[in-house]
């Protein structure tokens, strides 16, 4: 990857970025982007490189799922980029997938962007071709490309593209390498997309033949399954074709085989012949393997993801253990984990309240000097210090709030980032479970009797 | 495939999926020693030392290693409450109302069903890398990820010993 382009690239982002008033012009239209991916693989980082300050952080409608949205000007066009929840596979088995997976199907966004974290490949393809089979427009970011080049993994991006049939762009998020070529190719992409889109309704204005063509394409041989499978599920999507659901097809056979909850009671509402027919092939498959038949596609499906890692991926150098690892293992250590903990909170607290008093005594003490200033324009009467003693209410606030609360929660956000948090939760977590909560719990737990002290 | 405690507490070896107690599809009463040969081959996840690996097998809970558990179940740091999704008796459950025991199989579906989308499907290799101190959760390598699970979890993932 040559840098000094990578450098001019975000020049011209940061450019484009600056423009957002002049360029009304060239103004091309809205798109939107989603960005989709496995938790822990840099997504928000990738957000954040795009969109800047130019975020807008809510919640999915009726639900406890962050959803973050940002905009960004590229090229002319006006790109809505939406920050899907971290999920690793799009079954219900939480409402971050849920979420995910109906705002694809129902909100169409013009191009999904499936963040692949380079170094754990396999995991993240398994992913990835659920997205293929869900028939959306994609575009993989080949991301954390540092973090595999370090664990000695080399991949080839060429061919991961041709297996897929989806392009591929190596990213480094971190040092926003890559994000040019990424928004390039994800332009492209969509114009291509529109036109095509705009010659299947001119043939189909001419001769009402295009259509049939249509969503036959999106899955290239060397995805396919067994074809014991494949077979069936050929089978269920033909019955499926004559009645227009809104998922494609092929993702709708796959699913009712897979026994998923939601797609058979949606088809169960318009046609009970075709989940008794899912049923029967299921229980063929079931019969064949000796496994239930969703367990049977999932191992069917990560043995495609883990046959496309193996021919991508190269492992170069032999693996020396990464700073981070060392540091996992110390932290989880079953004999310094414990020390190295109390340590770590202790020292925490310590500079929280230590740095917070020295703050605190430098308010207070520039809050009764501004005192002295006010009772020596206004006076003493009654009304003065009606208005003194609302001041003084703000104040306790602010002595409290600026040098205890904020660094605490700038201290929890930097530890939760380095994923120490977690590290205490797998400590912590049998303990915990004895009075009844969540290993997780335990720092809610803690700072809570610690600001109780400090109130 | 399993070997479930019948009745009588003779070892059995059933060969169907869901086995009910009226109607066991095949059953063989087994000896002892084949008993003892196959249990040395499978066992939970929860008994493999740090830096053992197996393959996965299924994620019924392993009778016999349960039957076992049963006696030692007050060990430190195991006597917080089991609920009622006890391994002990799996294969024959009849007791409980008919809600409870489909939401027990709903939530133990979807629990498999997140096992097997982050990696752990039967056949895999697995590792345990390393597993927290006071009976803890267990840190495992599945397919180049290191996940942790609940040794609640793991004790119901059998393997066979590599």
């Amino acid at each position: 990857m040559n840098i000094e382009v990578e450098k001019e690239g975000n020049l011209q982002l940061a450019l484009e970025h600056g423009r957002i008033g002049s360029d009304l012009s060239a103004k091309k239209g809205e798109l939107r982007i989603a960005l989709a991916g496995n938790a822990n693989v840099g997504k928000s980082v990738l957000f954040n490189q795009m969109t800047g300050l130019h975020q807008h952080i809510g919640n999915w409608p009726g639900k406890t799922v962050e959803r973050a949205e940002g905009t960004l000007h590229f090229k002319g066009y006006t790109i809505d980029i939406i920050d899907l929840p971290g999920i690793y596979s799009l079954s219900t088995y939480s409402i971050e997938e849920l979420v995910s997976r109906e705002y694809i199907i129902d909100e169409k966004p013009d191009l999904v962007i499936n963040v692949v974290d380079a170094s754990l490949i396999e995991r993240n393809l398994f992913f990835t071709l659920q997205l293929i089979e869900l028939g959306t427009p994609l575009l993989i970011a080949l991301n954390q490309m540092d973090l595999a080049k370090r664990k000695g993994i080399a991949i080839a991006t060429d061919k991961l593209e041709e297996l897929l049939g989806v392009p591929v762009i190596p990213t480094i998020a971190v040092k926003g390498i890559g994000i040019f070529d990424l928004l390039d190719k994800a332009i492209e992409i969509i114009e291509k997309g529109q036109k095509r889109k705009q010659q299947l309704v001119s043939e189909k204005n001419e001769g009402g033949q295009g259509e049939t063509s249509k969503e036959e394409d999106y899955c290239s041989d060397s995805l396919k399954y067994g074809s014991e499978i494949e077979g069936r599920i050929g089978k269920l999507a033909a019955l499926l074709k004559k009645n227009n659901f809104r998922y494609p097809d092929r993702y709708m056979a796959i699913k009712l085989l897979e026994e998923d909850k939601e797609i058979i009671e949606e088809t169960g509402k318009i046609d009970t012949k075709i989940s008794a027919e899912a049923k029967e092939l299921a229980k063929d498959i079931e019969k064949i393997h000796n496994h239930s038949c969703s367990t049977v596609i999932t191992s069917e499906r990560y043995e495609k993801a883990g046959w496309i890692a193996r021919n991508v991926m190269q492992i170069k150098s032999p693996i020396k253990p990464l700073i981070e690892e060392r540091l996992h293992d110390i932290t989880t250590h079953r004999i310094f984990g414990y020390p190295i903990m109390i340590i770590i909170l202790f020292s925490m607290f310590l500079l929280v309240f230590t740095f917070g008093g020295w703050l605190n005594s430098l308010l207070t003490n520039f809050f009764y000097g501004v005192q002295s200033i006010f009772q020596g324009t206004f006076g003493v009467e009654t009304i003065s210090a009606l208005v003194w003693s609302i001041i003084e209410g703000l104040i306790a606030g602010i002595t409290i709030v600026l040098p205890y609360i904020i660094p605490f929660y700038f201290i929890l956000y930097v530890l939760e980032n380095s994923g120490y948090l977690s590290r205490i939760a797998f400590l912590m977590d049998n303990l915990m479970h004895k009075i009844g909560l969540h290993g997780k719990a335990f720092i809610p737990m803690i700072n809570h009797g610690a600001f109780c002290g400090a109130g | 495939m399993g070997i479930y405690y019948s009745k009588f507490n003779h070892r059995v070896l059933i060969d169907s999926k869901n086995p009910t107690r009226e109607s066991p599809n095949c059953y063989h009463i087994l000896k002892n020693k084949v008993t003892n040969s196959m249990m040395r081959l499978l066992a939970n996840l929860t008994e493999l030392k740090n830096g053992q690996s197996g393959i996965i097998f299924n994620f019924e809970a392993h009778p016999c290693r349960a039957r076992l558990r049963r006696r030692r179940r007050r060990r430190w740091g195991s006597w917080h409450k089991r609920g009622s999704t006890d391994p002990d008796s799996l294969p024959f459950k009849t007791s409980g109302n008919e809600k409870e025991l489909g939401k027990n199989a709903e939530n133990e579906s979807q629990c498999v069903q997140r096992l097997m989308d982050l990696g752990l499907t039967p056949g895999t290799k697995i590792v345990v890398v390393k597993s927290a101190p006071f009976r803890g959760p267990l840190e495992v390598l599945v397919r180049g990820s290191r996940i942790v699970i609940g040794r609640e979890i793991a004790s119901r993932i059998t393997i066979e010993v590599m």
